[in-house]
């Protein structure tokens, strides 16, 4: 029995991690108009509602275009930050690192409200823009974090043997750190990109468009959503780094 | 050379480092110094007031939004802390270790959905009509369906289930760093199982359990959607209080003070966690 106890307690943890997603999962295929039991579908109806209204689509489309842009802003700057402060050594480095990892431990809640109270002082309209600058400042800490952890001595060599063959430090940094730490960018960026659905700098920044949707539509907007990011996630399975 | 190398080491800090303090540092401190400003009608003064925190401490709906969001943090790090140890330590120490990424890749998958998804799920699941009071009214177990949904329990269950999946990652991390050799040393002095675990293994996992709690608790305190998804409006939470007020009543100044309570709840949070925590690793 005992040594079955391990094995138990996994299946049962697995299950508490999955139902919710598989009751998503399964009555998003639902026939009735509410989700509840008894299941009687399965029917495309919700997608093909999902699909067909204009608002909810816009709204797929803002959160992805924010989510990939502020992702890509963030893995960019998070990666040059990782660089500089690994190969080059600053005064104060240890204050920047910090720094730079701050917003990690502020709410994002916090993070939002600071940056409505400032755009609004200075009667910048909100916009999906204003939205992408609060993602870009809720994932930087995190892009960093995984980049930094990952620049090992190990490639600095790799490095100067590039700078002693004449290569600018533009081109090291391009074509010889960037492709070595691939696995590290891409698990950043597949790690922030899901954040897309964690619309709360949208809430605050963006013309409530998302939330507007999300109060529309409920559920199936969720449903939908869900799909696109279970095929994310599924995507982002095939960088090893990732667990680290 | 060295000088060099300085210049280009800020070339490539400056464009991150300038946008945290522009976007982060400074709305940082424009809203410490709004939580000491008033409201009078429309019009805002600045100045040092303590008028909000005066407010905060003695409007009941406040203070008592303050201290379930304190119950709740803690009931739901605590919980998710001793529920993902045993997974995490399941999936280092039993599962075959050419097993143990697809095994954990699997167990924190639904991480990398949107919380906002999640708690909806979580309704469909906990609804008067859900799947749970379906499933245990046709096992004869309860005769009424009872109310989950809309209670402190739903939005604990919703969070729990978020967080076991962080905690189980910094929890493995950690867990499979450690050489074998000191269980076997443990083992080899005497030591039971248990006695191996509570003084060996577990001080040695404290900084990631310690990273993830802390994590845990930061994200917990300040977030919005679960209680208002799944908590109802019976009790509100304080980030659900910032939003009344920045909503309903655009009232800057208290959701600032609010928000640095907040804050200085997250860093005695941080005082407390200090010793063991390694934001670097995450």
């Amino acid at each position: 029995m005992r040594t079955y106890l391990p094995w138990i307690y996994l299946a049962l943890a697995f299950g508490f991690i999955y139902l919710p997603v598989c009751v998503l999962v399964l009555f998003s295929f639902q026939d009735g108009g509410l989700p509840v039991p008894p299941f009687d579908g399965p029917s495309l109806k919700w997608y093909r509602e999902v699909l067909s209204d204009s608002d909810v689509t816009d709204a797929l489309i803002h959160s992805l275009f924010v989510a990939i842009g502020s992702s890509a802003v963030a893995v960019i700057l998070g990666f040059l930050a990782a660089y500089g402060l690994a190969r080059h050594t600053l005064p104060g480095s240890a204050f920047i690192r910090l720094l730079l990892v701050a917003p990690l431990t502020v709410s994002y809640l916090i993070v939002g409200l600071g940056l409505l109270i400032v755009l609004s002082r200075a009667g910048f309209g909100l916009s999906l823009g204003t939205a992408g600058i609060g993602h870009v400042v809720i994932n930087l800490p995190l892009a960093f974090a995984i980049i930094y952890a990952s620049m090992g001595a190990q490639h600095e060599n790799a490095e100067r043997a590039a700078r002693d063959l004449g290569a600018s430090e533009m081109r090291v940094v391009v074509w010889v750190t960037a492709p070595m730490l691939a696995p590290a960018i891409a698990a950043a960026f597949f790690y922030l990109s899901p954040c897309l659905g964690t619309s709360l700098s949208s809430r605050f920044c963006s013309p409530g468009l998302i939330s507007h949707c999300r109060l529309k539509f409920g559920q199936c907007f969720g449903q939908a959503y869900h799909h696109a990011l279970m095929l994310l996630a599924v995507w982002s399975f095939s960088f090893p780094s990732l667990q680290s | 050379v060295i000088g060099q190398s300085k210049k280009m080491g800020w070339g490539f800090t400056a464009p991150a480092l300038l946008w945290t303090l522009a976007f982060f540092v400074a709305p940082f401190i424009v809203m410490g110094a709004m939580s000491f400003a008033i409201l009078e009608g429309r019009n805002l003064i600045w100045g040092f007031h303590l008028d909000n925190y005066i407010e905060l401490a003695t409007r009941p709906y406040l203070w008592r939004a303050v201290i379930a969001s304190i119950e709740i943090t803690l009931t739901v790090t605590l919980i998710s802390v001793v529920l993902a140890y045993p997974l995490a330590a399941t999936i280092a120490f039993r599962v075959p270790r050419h097993l143990q990424r697809l095994v954990l890749l699997l167990a924190i998958l639904p991480f990398w959905t949107s919380y906002v998804v999640r708690s909806y799920a979580w309704l469909l699941v906990l609804a008067r009509e859900g799947v749970l009071n379906q499933t245990l009214i046709n096992l004869g177990l309860i005769a009424e369906p009872i109310t989950l949904a809309n209670t402190r329990f739903a939005t604990v269950t919703g969070f729990v289930h978020f967080f076991v999946m962080l905690l189980t990652l910094t929890i493995y991390a950690n867990l499979v760093q450690l050489s074998p050799n000191y269980r076997r040393a443990a083992m080899d002095l005497g030591a039971n199982a248990f006695q191996t675990f509570r003084h060996v293994i577990l001080p040695l996992t404290l900084p990631g359990i310690v990273t993830g709690a802390f994590l845990t608790f930061v994200l917990c305190i300040g977030d919005y959607v679960t209680p208002h998804v799944l908590g109802g409006n019976n009790e509100l939470t304080m980030p659900q209080v910032i939003m009344v007020q920045l909503g309903r009543r655009a009232d800057f100044p208290l959701a600032s003070a609010l928000a640095i309570v907040m804050m200085g709840m997250v860093t005695l949070a941080y005082l407390a966690a200090a010793r063991w925590l390694r934001l670097d690793r995450v």
